[in-house]
């Protein structure tokens, strides 16, 4: 059985080393980039089972390579888990990121994770994700 | 009396010798031949000496007759003439007579003789013209009235203006109205005989309201009674409004001075004080009625600025400087002290006082309000910070514990730098907050501001062979000890420095260098740090002041900059910066050492409110 991808797009190196560890040794293939525009070039790249997203990066919000995705018809099923250090329930709901500049509305991320990430939590919410989306799929 | 020697024994009586002499003519018996045959002594002195010439040679220096003579007349018809002639004096300037002539008859009373009388009235006909010159060219309009109030003359400035009115009321001159004014001052000249002045408001010929000053006088020819008036009018339209205009101006400035918040104090020549404004009371707690005009401006003003009067200087400003009031207290102020001079003559000096303690106090408010909006609005943003942080410490447990449990000993080792690091930034990002958030005295002592600097170099030294950066220090020797706080300022030179570091990373350039510089120029001890990294935007160099902003990712805590910024203010200096994005930055923390705080925080008393807790 090939391994699943995931490609975990966050700016900072040390928690793109620590979410690659964990998930390499969980049993997946991980990717990783700093910001927004090597992410989606990685994702169109692999074409990942998983997308680990963090939000608040200094040159370009990861909400924006969301949006990206999800308008994109190929990348549109990726499953997208935002791991970010905004509040989901306070902050991230104040923002209407889910409507496009034409006004269409796309598809909720598939999973939130509040920063600090633990790695047994990160690892068993990626795991059933995929799992649900296996199950989906057959 | 000069005479021919047959003159006619009538004529001899007639003249009469006293009388003859006397009289204040000139005076000249004439023959039937026009022949002069005697003179009295005026008449040679005007004319010259003239017995057995003709009175055409002498008066008029011809050599016929005039025509229409008028002596001829009266030889004719006997009757007594005055006529109104020129002529030519002995010396040959013209002369302005009046000649009257008489007939002198014999027993038989045939007219033998002419007597002519003249009296010069050259003198007065000069005056004459003077005065009409006068009455024309006077720069006002000139009225000559009846007691009918009609215009029986009027001078050339009234014809130019109003046209040719004479026989005309004077009120429709000056103000074009039907009807005589109420306060008329002519009437009044008609009724005393007194002169009068009024100020009467009119109309121009174009129908603009125009105020003139108006003068009557009566015009009489000697005698008490008088049938004219000359009036005399000026049109002070102009000079009316430029003196509202000054008034308005002079009130302008008595209120602006009045409701300065600056003290405004004002000397004349002896030194004594005539103004004393309000904030100046206020400064000196004491009334203005007691200062001006009975104290003198040195009681009040620092030594330097009445020196500079005494020595003639013209201009004064001290940034800092004190000044006691009368409660023995003693205050900082800023001076602007002008001598006022009208060529070399002094006279007076006027000074401007601004409390500095006002202007500490907002400045220190103004930083507290910000450092609380800043505080209680980025509470949340400081939880990002610290989640990421949580996250790095998170990630180096998992990365080395991984790493041991597979021997793995490089994912070891780069867990446990993830630990370093994101302990060392918790400890920045605490520091950072602490200094940031809390508003304090710094503990200044005198030091070396060279050594700061050194103390910073060594410390990066490692950290910048390692990361392949070049860093360059710049000292200049001979700075004078400033009172600083030793590390509040080294605290805020290190973040500088790491700031150019990063930014040297950031870029791509193969010579990656930060300089460090401390320099002394005009009172200010600088510090400089420049990299030629990837400098900045006018968006990022807009945001660097501002409370967590970062371009570092989870790198920087977006509080180094702000809190540098607080320091620096708190030691009375300010930071610049220059950037350009691709060429690299240049930041400047500049210290005047006039502003430094003293030992003990004494000299901003009352200025800081919190004290930095030990």
């Amino acid at each position: 059985m090939t391994r699943q991808k995931v490609v975990v797009v966050d700016d900072e190196e040390d928690i793109v080393l620590y979410l690659q560890t964990a998930l390499e040794d969980a049993g997946y293939s991980p990717f990783a980039a700093t910001n927004v525009r090597d992410g989606l070039k990685l994702i169109r790249q692999e074409k990942p089972d998983l997308v680990c997203l963090d939000i608040l990066m200094p040159e370009e919000s990861g909400l924006s390579l969301f949006r990206e995705l999800r308008s994109d018809p190929e990348l549109k099923e990726i499953l997208v888990l935002i791991a970010s250090a905004l509040s989901v329930a306070r902050e991230l709901d104040d923002v209407d990121y889910l409507t496009l500049s034409d006004g269409t509305e796309v598809a909720e991320p598939d999973g939130y994770l509040e920063k600090p990430i633990i790695a047994e939590q990160f690892l068993a919410k990626v795991a059933a994700l995929l799992r649900r989306d296996n199950a989906n799929d057959t | 009396m000069q005479t021919t020697p047959d003159l006619p024994s009538h004529v001899r009586e007639w003249v009469g010798h006293g009388l003859f002499e006397q009289v204040p003519s000139s005076v000249i018996v004439i023959d039937r031949e026009l022949e002069v045959v005697a003179t009295n002594s005026n008449f040679v002195r005007m004319f010259g000496e003239a017995t057995g010439k003709h009175c055409y040679e002498v008066y008029k220096r011809r050599d016929r007759p005039c025509e229409g003579c008028q002596a001829i007349a009266t030889f004719v018809d006997g009757v007594v003439r005055i006529s109104d002639t020129h002529g030519v004096d002995k010396n040959g300037q013209p002369a302005h007579y009046v000649v009257h002539i008489a007939p002198i008859e014999d027993e038989a009373g045939e007219i033998t003789h002419v007597i002519e009388m003249s009296y010069d009235v050259t003198e007065s006909r000069l005056l004459q013209r003077s005065y009409n010159l006068l009455f024309e060219r006077v720069p006002c309009y000139v009225t000559v009235i009846d007691r009918d109030y009609r215009v029986v003359r009027a001078n050339e400035l009234v014809r130019d203006t109003f046209g040719d009115r004479v026989g005309g009321h004077c009120f429709t001159l000056l103000k074009q109205c039907d009807t005589r004014c109420a306060e008329c001052p002519a009437m009044k000249t008609f009724a005393d005989g007194q002169s009068h002045t009024s100020r009467q408001v009119g109309l121009s010929k174009s129908g603009e309201l125009t105020v003139y000053v108006v003068s009557t006088a009566p015009l009489s020819s000697g005698g008490r009674e008088f049938e004219h008036v000359i009036e005399m009018a000026v049109d002070v339209t102009e000079s009316e409004q430029l003196s509202e205009q000054l008034l308005r101006e002079s009130q302008f400035r008595h209120r602006l001075t009045e409701s300065a918040i600056d003290a405004v104090v004002a000397a004349d020549a002896s030194g004594t004080i005539r103004m004393f404004n309000p904030a100046a009371e206020k400064m000196f707690e004491v009334d203005a009625l007691e200062v001006t005009g009975k104290r003198q401006m040195s009681e009040f003003l620092p030594e330097e600025f009445v020196d500079t009067v005494a020595a003639g200087g013209s201009s004064l400003q001290l940034p800092v400087t004190a000044v006691r009031n009368t409660k023995g207290e003693v205050l900082p102020v800023r001076l602007s002290g002008t001598v006022l001079k009208e060529g070399d003559h002094v006279l007076g000096a006027a000074v401007f006082l601004q409390d500095l303690r006002e202007v500490k106090r907002l400045e220190q408010e103004k930083l507290d309000n910000e450092r609380l909006a800043a505080v209680g609005s980025t509470v949340a943003q400081l939880a990002h910070g610290i989640k990421n942080i949580l996250t790095g410490l998170e990630g180096g447990m998992y990365v080395t514990r991984s790493g041991i449990k597979k021997g793995y000993a490089e994912r070891t080792a780069k867990g446990w730098d993830i630990l370093e690091r994101n302990v060392r930034r918790i400890t920045i990002l605490v520091k950072g907050f602490l200094s940031f958030s809390k508003g304090h005295t710094p503990k200044v002592v005198p030091t070396d501001p060279n050594r700061i600097a050194e103390d910073v170099i060594d410390l990066f030294r490692h950290a910048t062979q390692d990361a392949g950066v070049e860093l360059l220090y710049d000292p200049e020797p001979g700075i004078a000890e400033a009172q600083l706080d030793p590390e509040d300022i080294r605290m805020c030179l290190e973040n500088l420095v790491a700031n150019a570091i990063d930014a040297c990373q950031a870029s791509n350039k193969e010579d990656q260098a930060v300089t460090v510089r401390v320099r002394e120029r005009g009172g200010k001890v600088i510090y400089e740090v420049s990299d030629n990294g990837v400098g900045m935007d006018c968006e990022i160099k807009k945001k660097v002041f501002t409370t967590f902003f970062t371009t570092k990712g989870m790198g920087g805590t977006g509080l180094g900059l702000l809190a540098t910024r607080k320091i620096v203010q708190e030691h009375g200096g300010q930071v610049e910066m220059e950037s350009l994005p691709g060429e690299g930055s240049v930041f400047r923390m500049v210290l005047p050492r006039r502003s430094l705080p003293a030992p003990g925080g004494k000299k901003h008393q009352g200025a800081v409110t919190n004290q930095r807790s030990a």
